[in-house]
Formats: C-alpha cells, structure tokens, sequence
C-alpha cells in the first residue's frame, strides 16, 4: 500500500466525485491498483461508476458483517466499495473514529491506492475518513467564497493530526476551473498565497471546466477513458503524476 | 434484522417526525415534461426500498420512479407496513 487518500472540501459541487473517480482511473492508467470508496450517502460516486446499488457496502464493511473484499464491486471504472443511503444515520451509529481504518486494514496489501470520497460536511464519515488516510487533497473553485471553506478545513484537519499524526495534507485541487477573465485568474493567484499561509500549495495544474466530464458522467465512465485528450483528462493525468511522485 | 446504520437511520427520520416531502435528509426527485415540472423528497430509506424493487423487477431504480412514483411509493409504504 503506497497511499490511503481522502478526498474532502467543505463545500458541495467542487468536483470531489469527479476527482476522486479520475485519480482512481489515472492510476489505474499508470499500471496502479486502486480502490474507490464511497462514504456519501448521495452515492454520486457509485452511480458515476456504474456500480449496483443492491449488494453488499460501505455500511456492512464498517459493521464488519462481512469480509472485506466481499464489500468490492468490480466496475469498468476500477474497483470500488459503495455508499447506501443509509450513511445518512451514519453520525448515530458511527461510535469511534477508527472504524473506517479498522475495517480497510485487510484491503491494504491488495491495492497500492486507496481513494476515499467523502460528504460535504464534518461529521464521523468525514472524520473516520481523514483517521484512514495517509495524505488528504481538498478540492476547492476558483470562486470568492472558497476562501472561507478551505480556512475551515484546514482547521479540521490541523485537529484530526492528533488522532492521526502521520496524515499529510498534500494541497489543493482547483477544479472547474475556467480561467478566462482576469478576476478568475486573480482568485486562482490568491488561492495560492493562501495556500502558501496555510503551509500547503495548490496542487498544479488547475482543472479545466468542460462538457466533456458531464458527457463522460452520463455514460457512467470516468474523463480518463471517456475523453483523455481533453483538457480535464490530461490534467487529472498530471496530477495523478504529482501523487505517484509521492512516494 | 436492520443493520445498525439502517436502524439509525429510520431513527433519525422518525425523530424529525417531517412529512416525506420536508425530510432533511432525501433524494430530489425530479420529473419534468413539455408542460410540467414536479419534484419529490424521497427520504434515504424509501430510495433504499425503491432500489430493491428495481431489482427484484430486473429494471434500474430511475425507470421505477420516472414511471411508477405514485404506485411504487404507496407499495413500498404497503410492504413495510409503517
């Protein structure tokens, strides 16, 4: 096992999903083992996928019901172990911030990488999330109110480092990135100097909004494969270069 | 026997005590023709039992909604007897 990487943001509709899922292929690509796991109770990253919802899950994983590898489902997008909508109890019946690692420990000498996407919010998913991984990478738009959301997470993570020591918060993706007016640019510069004041950067390049990754999500079959000459692609290709490089 | 996450779950929406449309926690299901747009909450345990149905009839989760909301919502309601 190389990495264990939690994807987070503070906020919806940052491309998450889309980034986890295009690392996962990226590294795939590469010649990698990887797995995805789910732990939204929206499933976005089950259903982009094209993996059953019926079957066995993230929540029997973690009630350790089963064994571990009985939780993988095999997809055309790589492997992965899907949400249930009934991670939206997950914060009752979630006790310890352990859970998570506990439940993967017997995955992680079948896969180099593990991708985790996680909700928009701080609750025991998240935690138990960020408890598992060895780097986490937030991802964040180029948009004035980004500011205050990766100041936030930030926090959240500087608090995590206590039950987790080893985690490294590796940087920022930029996503949806359009680039166009010099008010966009400018907020992309900022994002880097506060980046730089956190003791983290900006991991490059940005990610280029296209139609090409809602065309690719319709067909259920990640930007990598859908499209890989396209500007996203070949960015998430670069970035998942930057991870490789990590180890 | 409901895992611990589904019995959690149904406690949570029972504790809102919200009709199903008000639900906090749901699935938005939208359905729009030429002239109309409707939508639904669906709380995560109705979508739950919906994918099972979808399932059973070999059919994916979607086509049960788009075409059956009413029917399917009314059966599953039937089934578990809440």
């Amino acid at each position: 096992m190389k990495e264990v990487i939690t994807i987070i943001s503070r906020k919806g509709g940052t491309a998450k999903t889309t980034t986890a899922q295009s690392i996962a292929a990226a590294l795939i690509r590469s010649g990698y083992k990887s797995l995805l796991i789910d732990l939204d109770a929206q499933r976005n990253l089950t259903a982009a996928t094209g993996a059953k919802f019926t079957g066995y899950n993230i929540t029997h994983l973690l009630e350790q019901s089963i064994e571990a590898v009985e939780a993988i489902q095999n997809t055309r997008n790589g492997d992965i172990i899907t949400a249930s909508p009934f991670l939206a109890g997950a914060d009752l019946a979630i006790k310890h911030d352990t859970e998570l690692k506990q439940a993967i420990k017997p995955l992680l000498n079948l896969y180099d990488y593990i991708i985790i996407d996680t909700p928009p919010n701080y609750g025991k998913l998240t935690r138990n999330a960020l408890t598992a991984a060895t780097s986490v990478i937030i991802t964040a738009q180029a948009a004035t109110f980004s500011f205050q959301g990766l100041e936030e997470v930030k926090q959240i993570i500087e608090q995590m480092k206590v039950i987790n020591p080893g985690l490294k918060l590796r940087g920022i993706v930029i996503t949806n990135y359009a680039g166009r007016s010099n008010k966009v640019k400018q907020i992309l510069d900022d994002i880097r100097t506060a980046a730089a004041e956190m003791g983290t950067e900006v991991i490059e390049p940005p990610i280029r909004a296209t139609d090409k990754i809602t065309e690719s999500q319709a067909e259920k079959l990640n930007i990598i494969d859908y499209a890989p000459r396209s500007t996203a692609a070949r960015g998430y290709m670069e970035l998942t270069q930057n991870i490789i490089s990590w180890t | 026997m409901a895992s611990k996450f589904e019995a959690a779950t149904m406690r949570l929406e029972k504790e809102t005590q919200q009709p199903e449309a008000a639900a906090p926690i749901g699935y938005k299901v939208i359905r729009e023709s030429k002239s109309f747009r409707t939508s639904v909450i669906l709380r995560p345990s109705t979508v739950a039992g919906l994918d099972e149905m979808a399932a059973e009839r070999g059919i994916k989760r979607n086509a049960l909604i788009a075409d059956e909301l009413e029917k399917i919502v009314i059966e599953y309601y039937k089934r578990k007897e809440i």
